[in-house]
């Protein structure tokens, strides 16, 4: 039997547009191209604006991982600016970004996940193309159940967000210096109320219905694998007093697990739409032109490498690297974690909360340097985030980021490495070429976020931009 | 506190609630067209009002001088007004700019906030739809007889409301 | 009984979108107006909206789905994907349907720089289906502030010449409800108002009077601090921050009586200025976000 090709377009459930490209032949997937479908070019917005207003501009690049930007901004800002966090302010933003751990866990889990194994039949919204859905109907409809509850608990999730950071999605707390509110007994208490539910929510429904989804579907954690390259820049770590509380920047490669090197980043463009000077350069040395007549290219998103090779980001990754998950890399050992990783999320948060002091205002007026670089680097939800800046006359001059899906979702390299989802796509066996309801549930296991990971897909005309994303 | 104050407060009161509901008038959809003409004379007698308990204000305080910076400061923000741009409190009206010298009260650093319209030059420092010394992506420091037609079109009155601080060469 | 309301029926804004929710979906019980359909089309944005709107509560999402709309098509939401997904899309644009839209419409090269599916095998652009589901509609609502002018997504430079809704869609009545994102009551209390009473009452923009008839300056509880001129000069000041650029004085919206996220907080409650989202021109019209090097406050001498 000759090859087949399969476009699923738009992969729904997921954060903005995606198309996938996959070759099938004898029921095998023998080639991948995964490509983003919106574009909105932040980078080159940025150019000229404020560095203040960064924090609550980037925001916007993502509906539902925006406060992960305001991190990542903010700690880019703070480098630019020398300034330090003190440690209250720390704390305190790091509990808003665990209220976006959970609040993006729990959505991903059941609006986007679940619907994928389970048969929701409430509504005909959740009426499926395929019908390979194995679980017991007691089982399944307790989990259909739990689709709608759970949307209870992501708001509370939300709340606790809006509560410090004002409002969720786009809050307006997380800025340089830590946050702009100040705690007291009262908001101390109601978070940790709401806490206690979100977390009773986790540990009673959430992980169980995940591994009843896994027992159902074992062959899942021998699809989705990939490289097993695994990368975190830090979460929730390093604190003066506390130390890390999850996991310090490492990675790990063939070769074992190594503390991180940010020099080692370099984003690679042989087969992406750009062109410069080099085919691979530094996050912040350069931003290549795009060319749309480049022969070799077959997308907009880039390729970042570190030393070389193409990493998997996420909650697997960051659970595997901090030695709380041995089990393996595929499509569900990622659900897995991504549940588990809420259930440690909220601990986490739980013994942040422990630590803040009311009535600490961390802020300051802050002043512009004339010309400064800095960087923000840290995890959310996805996986690595990163935000490099610069600063000219005191506006922003120069501004990139690579985003978790960046990472996962990146093209081919001149060295004939794929994309980390491309990849863990290679091999899979399709069972129904009319529903191959495997790619999209392989690709769901890495949370795209299309909004935050974007190439286009254009015919012919030359985009002049600085930087696509 | 005197009865001519007590006064004054009611009168902006009353003022701030009218402006509310004139711009509630004004965003219905209704296309009557005896409707913008009733709108602008509203507005003008709105703002005679207010001019009116200015004056009032300042000639009670006048006497004393000193008892100029006591006056509820509460005022003069809610107003858009500094303690020395007060209408008919000194004649500094006179005084000319160039567009340079207009450039230099961009509102950073402490200087005041200053823009010309129609030769004009008005105080916008604690102007509420200046915050920051900016509105709607205009800065302030320069001559925006252009834009405030092309936004403000029949909106003459929203000028009779700010202090004046001289006149654009 | 009937007749009397004792105590009186409160009057803030939540209560008067939840009266509406409540008293749409009794009647659709009722069986007094038929369920609708609705199109929620997500375009070139950041699908905040849609995560905004699951932040609903009284009603929630699930009393959405299940009891006001039958929702018929959302890229974030439903169980279906690629050809089958589009195939629901245009089954459901044959029958009569509200169409709900968030994100803008990018115009770059005929739309391409937002694809939203595959259809006969040829991509089909945000502004092809928008263009398509915005004739035939029997309301729009443009929800956030990229579908009501471009938003973020039209920020300069506007490398995907992306505008808002209106442009592509001139002759068509619009229902918009800017914001970023849009708050949940304000979408629900406009779907509950179509539902019951049809359009609800808008100013010459188009925002539905319920929301946006007052500006934020005017009901902000931080509005002594503004009269008597004592201004914050940083973030997370307690009193007016008028200076650092707060665009509540320009802003309408009912954000300080609503507020967020079940009613918990708001920015300018978490010390930072509005940056006035539900506002026309925003970002770039609302920029610079926060400027600490403004006028300080006047020191009494």
């Amino acid at each position: 039997m000759s090859k087949q090709k399969i476009i699923i377009n738009p992969l729904t459930r997921i954060s903005g547009f995606m198309e996938v490209d996959v070759t099938v032949e004898k029921n095998n997937v023998v080639d991948v191209k995964t490509k983003g479908n919106m574009f909105r070019g932040f980078e080159q917005m940025l150019v000229g604006r404020s560095p203040f207003d960064a924090v609550y501009f980037t925001q916007r690049i993502c509906g539902i991982c925006s406060a992960a930007h305001s991190m990542a901004s903010s700690l880019a800002l703070e480098d630019a600016l020398g300034i330090e966090a003190v440690e209250q302010g720390r704390y305190l933003r790091d509990i808003i970004h665990c209220c976006e751990f959970l609040q993006n866990h729990i959505r991903h889990t059941y609006q986007y996940t679940v619907p994928d194994f389970v048969k929701i039949e409430q509504n005909p919204l959740f009426q499926s193309d395929h019908d390979d859905f194995r679980i017991p109907k007691t089982a399944s409809d307790r989990i259909s159940k739990h689709y709608f509850e759970s949307l209870t608990i992501s708001r509370l999730a939300h709340q606790m967000l809006a509560v410090l950071g004002g409002k969720a999605p786009h809050n307006h707390g997380v800025f340089i210096g830590g946050v702009t509110t100040q705690v007291n007994a009262d908001i101390v208490v109601k978070l940790a109320s709401i806490l206690k539910q979100v977390t009773q929510f986790i540990e009673q429904k959430m992980i169980p219905d995940v591994y009843e989804i896994a027992a159902y579907y074992p062959e899942y954690y021998r699809l989705g694998g990939g490289y097993g390259n695994l990368l975190t820049f830090g979460a929730f770590d390093q604190y003066k007093e506390l130390g890390t509380l999850y996991v310090d920047p490492l990675v790990s490669m063939s070769r074992g697990v190594e503390p991180f090197d940010e020099t080692k980043i370099k984003e690679k463009i042989d087969y992406s739409w750009y062109r410069s000077t080099d085919e691979e350069y530094k996050p912040d040395e350069t931003m290549p032109e795009p060319d749309r007549g480049k022969k070799t290219s077959y997308s907009w998103v880039k390729a970042p490498r570190y030393d070389g090779k193409p990493m998997e980001v996420g909650p697997l990754a960051r659970l595997i690297l901090s030695n709380e998950y041995t089990n393996g890399i595929s499509a569900m050992d990622r659900t897995l974690a991504r549940a588990l990783e809420a259930q440690k999320i909220a601990g986490i948060m739980k013994t942040l909360l422990g630590q803040v002091v009311p009535g600490v205002d961390v802020q300051k007026k802050y002043t512009l340097p004339n010309e400064a670089e800095g960087r923000g680097l840290t995890d959310t939800t996805r996986g690595a985030l990163g935000h490099w800046l610069k600063i000219k006359g005191k506006k922003l001059s120069f501004y990139q980021i690579i985003t978790p899906s960046t990472w996962d979702f990146s093209t081919k390299d001149d060295q004939g490495y794929r994309g980390i989802a491309e990849e863990a796509l290679m091999g899979t066996p399709i069972q129904n070429v009319d529903q191959p309801a495997e790619v999209g549930r392989i690709l769901r296991s890495f949370d795209p976020c299309m909004s935050c990971a974007t190439h286009v897909f254009v015919p012919g005309k030359k985009v002049k931009t600085i930087q696509v994303f | 506190m005197t009865n001519i104050e007590l006064q004054r407060l009611r009168m902006n009161h009353l003022v701030t609630q009218a402006r509310y509901d004139l711009y509630t008038l004004s965003g219905l959809t209704d296309q009557s067209p005896q409707k913008q003409p009733i709108l602008q004379r509203l507005w003008d007698t709105l703002s005679e009002i207010h001019f009116i308990s200015e004056v009032l204000a300042n000639q009670a305080n006048a006497q004393p001088a000193s008892h100029l910076t006591q006056m509820q400061p509460a005022m003069l923000a809610a107003n858009g007004m500094t303690l020395n741009q007060l209408p008919n409190s000194t004649p500094s009206n006179d005084r000319t700019f160039t567009l340079e010298e207009l450039a230099n009260y961009d509102g950073k650093n402490g200087r005041a906030a200053y823009v010309a319209v129609n030769g004009t030059v008005y105080d916008v420092t604690n102007n509420r739809t200046w915050a920051a010394a900016t509105h709607f992506g205009l800065t302030a420091g320069k001559e925006y007889t252009e834009e405030f037609a092309s936004c403000h079109a029949g909106q003459q009155a929203i000028l009779a409301t700010l202090p004046v601080v001289g006149r654009l060469l | 009984m009937s007749g009397y309301i004792l105590p009186p029926e409160p009057m803030t804004n939540e209560a008067v979108a939840e009266r509406l929710t409540n008293a749409a979906v009794s009647r659709i019980q009722n069986g007094l107006i038929k369920k609708q359909n609705l199109i929620y089309l997500e375009l070139n944005g950041c699908s905040g909206n849609i995560i905004s709107l699951l932040n609903g509560q009284n009603p929630d999402f699930e009393y959405m789905v299940n009891s006001m709309v039958n929702l018929r098509y959302s890229n974030s939401l439903m169980a279906s994907e690629g050809e089958q997904a589009m195939e629901k899309l245009l089954a459901a644009s044959q029958d009569e349907y509200i169409l709900a839209v968030e994100g803008a419409v990018a115009l770059r090269d005929n739309g391409l720089y937002n694809v939203i599916g595959t259809l006969n095998g040829k991509p089909l652009t945000g502004l092809e289906a928008v263009t398509m589901l915005g004739q035939k509609a029997s309301r729009i609502l443009a929800v956030g502030a990229c579908a009501t002018h471009g938003g973020v997504s039209a920020a300069k430079p506007n490398p995907s010449e992306s505008v808002g809704l209106q442009r592509v869609l001139p002759e068509k009545e619009i229902i918009k409800l800017p914001g970023c994102p849009v708050n949940p009551d304000w979408f629900l209390g406009t779907l509950a108002h179509l539902l019951l009473y049809g359009v609800p009452e808008t100013d010459n923009l188009g925002r539905p009077l319920m929301f946006y008839s007052t500006l934020i300056h005017d009901r902000c509880p931080r509005r002594p601090f503004f009269d008597k001129g004592i201004f914050a000069e940083k973030l997370g000041d307690k009193t007016c921050l008028f200076k650092l650029g707060c665009r509540g004085p320009v802003t309408r919206i009912d954000c300080p009586t609503r507020q967020w996220n079940g009613h918990v907080n708001w920015p300018i409650g978490a010390n930072t200025p509005c940056i006035g989202c539900t506002q026309f021109g925003f970002p770039d019209a609302m920029a610079p976000f926060i400027t600490y090097d403004t006028t300080r406050v006047v020191k009494d001498e």
